[in-house]
Formats: C-alpha cells, sequence, structure tokens
C-alpha cells in the first residue's frame, strides 16, 4: 500500500538531490553515495557488481569513433556514456542486469529481454532523453522521458513488467 | 506503519521564528532544459550586466572518470569531458551563489539564514532573467533544500538530545556510535512532492578533538513537470515549505530548541 502511494505521488527514482553549493552539502553527497556505491558494487545488488558498467564501457569505447559499424554510423560520446552510467545507477538496487548496445544514431541502448514478447528498450541520446519501447505480452508502449538525474517511474515499472513472471 | 492518510497542508501555518537556526544552506532549484542555444562566453556577457551585486564565480564544467578492473589484466582508466555545463555567480558578500545552468538555475543563500521572503525574493528575480535568456518551456523538477547543521558540544555524542527519532544501537548490544547515516526518501499522499531527509554527522576539523556535527538535511523536491507559471510556482514553493517546515520542527528535541531560540 506504502509503495502504491510512493510510485503515485513521485515519478522519477534515483538520488539526484537539489543541488547545493555549500562545503556542507558537498560533504552529505559525498557520504550518500559512498553508501550506495558499496551497494552498487555487490554483485546482488548492483550494476556495478554484475559487470554491466564494464560492459557500457566496452560498447562505449568500441562505438566512439565515426563510422564505427562500417556504414557511417554516428559516434557514442562521452556525454551519452556518462547519461547511460548514470541512468544505470539510479535504477533501484537488486534490479536484474539489462544488455547494452549502440545504435548507428550513436544513442546508447540497454535492453531488458525476458523473451520475444517481453522486452524493453532503453535508448539514451546525447541530449539527454530517454525513448522506450516495451513489448508485454500484446500491449505495446513507448514514449521519451527526460533524464534529470532520476530515473523514471514509468520505465522502472516497464522493468518490473517485462521481468515478472 | 499503517495505510497512509491524505494529508493537508496548511500553507497559512505559523513556525516559531528560530533566531539561531542552525542553517547552513537554503536552495531553491528550478530544473528546466534551456531551448535557446546557450554559449559559454556569450551566456556570461550577457548575464553579467543583469546581475549587479554579484560577481562571476566559475564556469562548470561535467568531468567523469572510470577505472575498470579485470582479473588478470591492467586496470584501464578513462576520463571524459562532458564538457560547458553553466556558470556560476557569487554575490558581493559571499552569501548568495547563483547557478545558471544549461538544465536549470540554482540558488543558495549561505549562512546566517535571513528570512523566507529574502530568499524566495532574490531566486525569483534571478529565476526571471535565466527564463528571459534560456527560454525554458517547462519545469521538469523543483527542488527546495535546507541543510542544517549543530555543532555538539565537544565530548558530547548524545544525539537523542538534539534529533528525533535518534539512531540507536542494535537491540542486546548498546555500542556507542561512531558516526551515522540516515536517509528516508517520503512521498507525500495527495500531493506531487517527495522529501529526501538525511540525518548524519560530520567530524569537524580544528579544536582539540575536532568535534562531531549533527546535519539535517530536508530536501522537498517535485518531479511532476508544469508550465512556467509563476502563480503554480509560487504555489508549490509555498507547500513544499510548509513541508520542510513540519520535517524540521518534528526532527528535532526541545533541548534543541533552546539552543535555537
Amino acid at each position: 500500500m506504502i509503495i502504491e502511494m510512493a510510485t503515485s505521488a513521485i515519478i522519477s527514482i534515483g538520488s539526484a538531490p537539489t543541488y547545493g553549493a555549500s562545503e556542507t552539502a558537498l560533504f552529505v553527497a559525498q557520504e550518500a553515495e559512498k553508501g550506495r556505491r558499496r551497494l552498487e558494487d555487490s554483485y546482488t545488488f548492483g550494476m556495478a557488481g554484475k559487470g554491466v558498467l564494464s560492459e557500457l564501457i566496452e560498447t562505449a569505447i568500441a562505438c566512439r569513433e565515426p563510422n564505427w559499424d562500417g556504414y557511417g554510423a554516428a559516434p557514442v560520446t562521452d556525454s551519452t556514456y556518462h547519461l547511460a552510467e548514470q541512468f544505470l545507477r539510479t535504477l533501484p538496487l537488486g534490479i536484474a542486469p539489462p544488455t547494452i548496445g549502440a545504435e548507428p544514431d550513436g544513442q546508447l541502448t540497454i535492453e531488458w529481454f525476458r523473451s520475444p514478447r517481453r522486452t524493453l528498450s532503453v535508448s539514451i541520446s546525447p541530449e539527454g532523453n530517454l525513448h522506450y519501447a516495451a513489448l508485454i505480452g500484446a500491449a505495446k508502449a513507448f514514449g521519451t522521458e527526460p533524464f534529470y538525474g532520476d530515473a523514471p517511474v514509468v520505465i522502472v515499472n516497464f522493468i518490473h513488467r517485462v521481468l515478472a513472471s | 506503519m499503517g495505510t497512509p492518510q491524505a494529508i493537508h497542508i496548511r500553507t497559512d501555518e505559523q513556525f516559531e521564528n528560530l533566531p539561531r537556526a542552525p542553517i547552513v544552506e537554503a536552495v531553491i532549484e528550478i530544473r528546466s532544459r534551456a531551448t535557446q542555444t546557450l554559449g559559454e562566453s556569450s551566456f556570461r556577457s550577457t548575464l553579467e550586466p543583469r546581475l549587479a551585486g554579484y560577481g562571476f564565480l566559475d564556469s562548470l564544467r561535467g568531468f567523469y572518470g572510470e577505472v575498470k578492473l579485470e582479473g588478470g589484466k591492467a586496470p584501464t582508466q578513462k576520463v571524459g569531458d562532458l564538457g560547458w555545463r553553466g556558470l556560476r555567480f557569487r554575490s558581493m558578500d559571499g552569501k548568495h551563489i547563483a547557478q545558471f545552468k544549461l538544465d536549470g538555475f540554482v540558488f543558495s543563500r549561505l549562512e546566517p539564514y535571513l528570512t523566507w521572503a529574502a530568499l524566495e525574493s532574490e531566486s525569483k528575480r534571478l529565476w526571471n532573467i535565466y527564463k528571459g535568456l534560456a527560454r525554458p518551456v517547462e519545469i521538469q523538477r523543483l527542488g527546495l533544500r535546507f541543510i542544517n547543521r549543530v555543532k555538539l558540544p565537544p565530548g558530547e555524542l548524545l544525539f537523542e538530545d538534539y534529533i528525533q527519532p535518534a539512531p540507536s544501537s542494535p537491540h542486546g548490544l548498546d555500542l556507542p556510535f561512531h558516526g551515522f547515516m540516515h536517509k528516508d526518501t517520503l512521498a507525500v499522499p495527495g500531493y506531487p512532492y517527495g522529501i529526501n531527509v538525511i540525518r548524519t554527522t560530520q567530524q569537524l576539523t580544528g579544536g582539540v578533538d575536532g568535534g562531531v556535527a549533527l546535519i539535517l538535511d530536508i530536501d522537498v523536491f517535485t518531479t511532476h513537470g508544469f508550465e512556467l507559471d509563476d502563480s503554480v510556482l509560487e504555489r508549490r514553493l509555498s507547500e513544499m515549505r510548509w513541508l520542510k517546515n513540519k520535517v524540521f520542527f518534528g526532527s528535532i528535541t526541545e533541548k534543541a530548541f533552546e539552543m535555537f531560540r
């Protein structure tokens, strides 16, 4: 019950706080980050522990030059890579690992695949938009959410629905 | 924990004015993407004449670093420059910091905190300047954050004297605290707000034993976007302020109140 209320009231999930400028704000940010990073580095809870962040780096490096696919593909920029890493880090702890890919237009793609009829693909553009497309049985959904450092709840909900048994 | 009840925000509620309130920073952040193309030097030269009483502080750039560790291989490091992100200006007395960024505007009032009216009025003035230049079309996230820091008397680590609920050691193992970090994220039923509350300790430098400070960081936010409408912005800030006050006054003890009066 509480989770439902929280979901309706908050439409994004994550740790991006209101920015501060003081030394105390910096201290709080560092301490909060330390605690979360410890969990992220674990296999059970984190994308880093599961090797997803390494896969992301490998993909970004492999696709950082123009024409990386031999067909004139646009490069994956550092900015896109960083946004993808931030997005992965803001997902709820313990979420199943996705696979990482790149697209010819330079976007990075994060995909959760359970079966051909249960998939979610999230493409991250250099401008900071998350384009998603979900297929859940007969239902299809797609859209775009701006990324400001918090994982949009609509996308998190699709991840849960795709992976639900 | 029972079923959460919808609450009623009463923005006319009066809260006690605390002359020695422990606020070290009050922040209003409006996250909103610029639609105008903004270049570092041209944005600065356009902003500076509009910011009487402020001086340029620095330019914000994004960087990131990654170290990849793989068994049997030498670690590889990757550092990236994410480019220019915005500009920071500081008031001549050093008490106000304004950030004009590609993805929004942030206004900070550093200690000593004065009044809500002063915070709101100055942030609104600067936001209007930003709005006129960056031409955002929608507010994606609005944040109101108050960071409080209470320096504890030397040698005193009785957190329960100052904040409630205070951290407690595991049942049956009554050990003294060296520090703690506690974060809650609360929803506000019936309203589009969330609240992050962080309670933590900070080892202070200087002095004989350095000392310890308690930090109570209250960040009220909404990620329900809304169009640029001053009356909506004003109402939301007013409601968020009420929530911030309720969290603050509900988190400190009578002994702490006495310190702040």
